[in-house]
């Protein structure tokens, strides 16, 4: 089964997907913030991250930083209010698998999350690459 | 020069230099030796035939008449030419005289067109540059080489109309400080217009013609807009030609410093607008990933209600966040045009208000509203304010000390003299001395992130407070907690008959402010 990380510091955020992802039979576990969602990450196996940028104590820009070494570290959808292509561009320069604004439909999360950890790291990417290449805007 | 020259031609003429228009003093010279060396063998050949003559008389005993008549032949014929070399030598001196004054007079031009070139290339320097304190710095630099000084300062005139030391040079000891105002010599320039010489600075001269000081006008459209000081050491004194030198270089340095000034207020200005502009852009940014966060709640709630897989237990946690989330969104764009409004504010309608009633009405409404408040106040405090900022700023200190703190929240109001004191303390966790200027900067909320604040609570508070020509602070209480006080101007004590009050107030010896006086400069303070 899959096991997906959901980061946020909103509690309304972690309750909602948390529902939408079970019922869309993903196993899921919560932290609301950075630091946490460190600890869990290299105490459990994830297969996915869903990550807010956001966040008291450690941010998602932090969390990124600390997975960058780690080449054994779970794919990350960053999933952020943020909407500058700026900050696209720096989650997915920073490794991210693909970003998501809120507000965002949780249906189409289940099958973007399914897709995501389903591809090589080739694939992996392609898409990410194909997701730069979209943004108009980009001077970070 | 041109002057000299005819008397010069005639005078070589005479002294048998044709072939010079001018000659050189070398020339002069060189014929005045020729002159003395055929002046001596003449002369010596004449001597030498008198003595002669002399000698052979009583050998020879030729006629005695002839004899006689060739010594007085050969005596008048000495004097003859002594007169000839004698009016020579007279129109070679004056020669030489001429000569030497030529040169000197020629090296003096040379010397004022070395000064000249200097001059345009030190204005050119000046010129070079659209700063004001690299132009000081090079007006006053060239200055100090320009005439020698060993220090100097420029005085320029400030936004009250004072003139105040801008730059120095070599200066030590108190004046250096950069806001030394200026007294003797320098006002004394500035009140005549005129170049002033003097002993030292403090110096209020008289009319010296010499001085170890000279200061000169810095004049636009003949108004003195600032003045440049030069100081020698104890040996060397500014003469008058030096203060004309100087007060030149300052008349043609004066634009570029005007300039200067003009286009570094221009470019404050821009700098201010477009800070101005990526404050409101990084302001409409934070607004909007506000309204997202709540709003990505209630989207995503709304779309798990519609799945048809929810488990049934979860409807009625779902309808309560979109609730939840729906009043926070409300709140928030309520904030956000209280906000509007309040920095919309340019002259807030400010007239005397009784801080203690404000007080004590905000205090039962939270009381009513289930959140017990202590108030310690005096029985009236008249403040100059509007009464519904007021309101506003206690409600969100309230609000917050019970968003972030526990216990019961208590409300002091106080006269500090100076200033009507208003804090609002709690027993939370405080606020970091370090963190203090975060707290009121908008969407800045503490790590514990509460779904019911704003976030934009005590950013209100601030701009509130501000335009009323108050402050805010935040400092740790004694003793565990928060202690968020606002300070507002104080307007003595008036009577409850309101402006009345004023001339009591007066009488009595207080600071008190007429209120025309204070209504505008609370004006003021809301516009800077």
């Amino acid at each position: 089964m899959t096991r997906v990380l959901i980061v946020d510091d909103e509690p309304d955020i972690l309750l909602m997907l948390r529902v939408n992802l079970e019922a869309d039979g993903f196993e899921t576990a919560l932290a609301a913030d950075g630091e946490t969602a460190l600890r869990r990450i290299e105490e459990e196996r994830f297969d996915l991250v869903l990550l807010d940028v956001m966040m008291p104590v450690m941010d998602g820009w932090g969390v990124l930083q600390g997975l960058a070494s780690d080449p054994a570290a779970p794919r990350v959808i960053v999933v952020s209010a943020k909407s500058a292509d700026r900050d696209v561009a720096r989650a997915l320069n920073g490794g991210a698998a693909d970003y998501v604004m809120k507000p965002f439909s949780p249906v189409d999360l289940s099958d973007l999350i399914t897709k995501v950890v389903a591809y090589t790291p080739e694939q992996l990417d392609a898409h990410r690459k194909n997701r730069l290449a979209k943004l108009t805007d980009v001077n970070a | 020069m041109r002057l000299g020259t005819p008397d010069l031609a005639r005078e070589a003429r005479v002294a048998g230099l044709r072939r010079y228009a001018t000659p050189s003093l070398e020339a002069v010279e060189s014929r005045r030796a020729q002159l003395w060396v055929v002046a001596f063998v003449v002369m010596g050949g004449l001597a030498a035939g008198l003595l002669l003559l002399t000698s052979t008389r009583p050998l020879g005993g030729g006629s005695p008449v002839s004899a006689s008549a060739l010594r007085l032949a050969l005596v008048g014929l000495s004097v003859a030419f002594g007169c000839y070399v004698a009016e020579k030598e007279v129109h070679l001196r004056r020669l030489t005289r001429m000569l030497v004054d030529e040169r000197v007079l020629a090296a003096a031009f040379s010397n004022r067109l070395d000064e000249l070139r200097e001059l345009s290339a030190k204005e050119t320097a000046v010129n070079a540059n659209l700063q004001l304190a690299p132009t000081a710095a090079v007006v006053l630099d060239g200055a100090i080489e320009l005439l020698g000084g060993v220090s100097g300062a420029i005085y320029l005139r400030d936004a009250s109309d004072g003139l105040r030391l801008h730059t120095a040079r070599g200066l030590e000891g108190p004046g250096s400080g950069g806001t030394a105002s200026a007294g003797g010599l320098v006002a004394r320039v500035d009140r005549t217009g005129e170049v002033a010489l003097g002993q030292s600075d403090d110096d209020a001269g008289t009319d010296a013609v010499s001085g170890a000081v000279v200061a000169v006008p810095l004049p636009r459209d003949g108004v003195v807009e600032g003045v440049l000081l030069l100081r020698r050491g104890p040996d060397g004194l500014f003469s008058e030609y030096d203060a004309r030198v100087l007060a030149r270089f300052a008349e043609h340095s004066a634009p570029a410093i005007a300039h200067a000034a003009l286009y570094e207020g221009e470019r404050r200005q821009v700098a201010e607008l477009v800070e101005r502009d990526r404050t409101k852009s990084s302001y409409v940014a934070m607004v909007s990933h506000e309204i997202k966060a709540p709003l990505a709640a209630i989207i995503g709630a709304v779309r798990t209600l519609q799945r048809s897989d929810l488990p049934p237990e979860h409807v009625a946690s779902f309808l309560e966040m979109i609730e939840k989330q729906g009043e926070r969104l409300s709140r928030l764009v309520e904030d956000v045009l209280e906000l509007r409004k309040a920095e919309g504010v340019r002259d807030p309608e400010v007239r005397p208000v009784d801080l203690a009633g404000v007080a004590r009405e905000v205090c039962q409404l939270s009381r009513a509203a289930g959140r017990p408040v202590e108030l310690r106040t005096p029985s009236t405090l008249v403040v100059n304010a509007d009464a519904e900022a007021l309101q506003q700023i206690l409600l969100n200190l309230i609000e917050n000390a019970f968003v972030h703190g526990w216990g019961t929240v208590e409300v002091e109001v106080a006269d500090e003299g100076a200033a009507v004191r208003m804090s609002v303390l709690d027993r939370g966790a405080g606020v970091a001395p370090e963190d203090a200027p975060a707290v009121f900067a908008p969407f800045a909320r503490g790590a514990q992130t509460s779904a019911r604040g704003t976030g934009l609570g005590l950013y209100l508070v601030k701009i509130l407070a501000e335009a009323q020509g108050g402050t805010v602070s935040v400092a740790e209480r004694a003793g565990g907690g928060a202690d968020f006080t606002v300070r507002l101007p104080s307007l003595g004590p008036v009577t409850e008959a309101g402006c009345d009050g004023f001339d009591e107030a007066a009488s009595e010896g207080r600071a008190a402010t007429p209120a025309p006086a204070t209504v505008s400069a609370l004006a003021n303070g809301a516009t800077s």
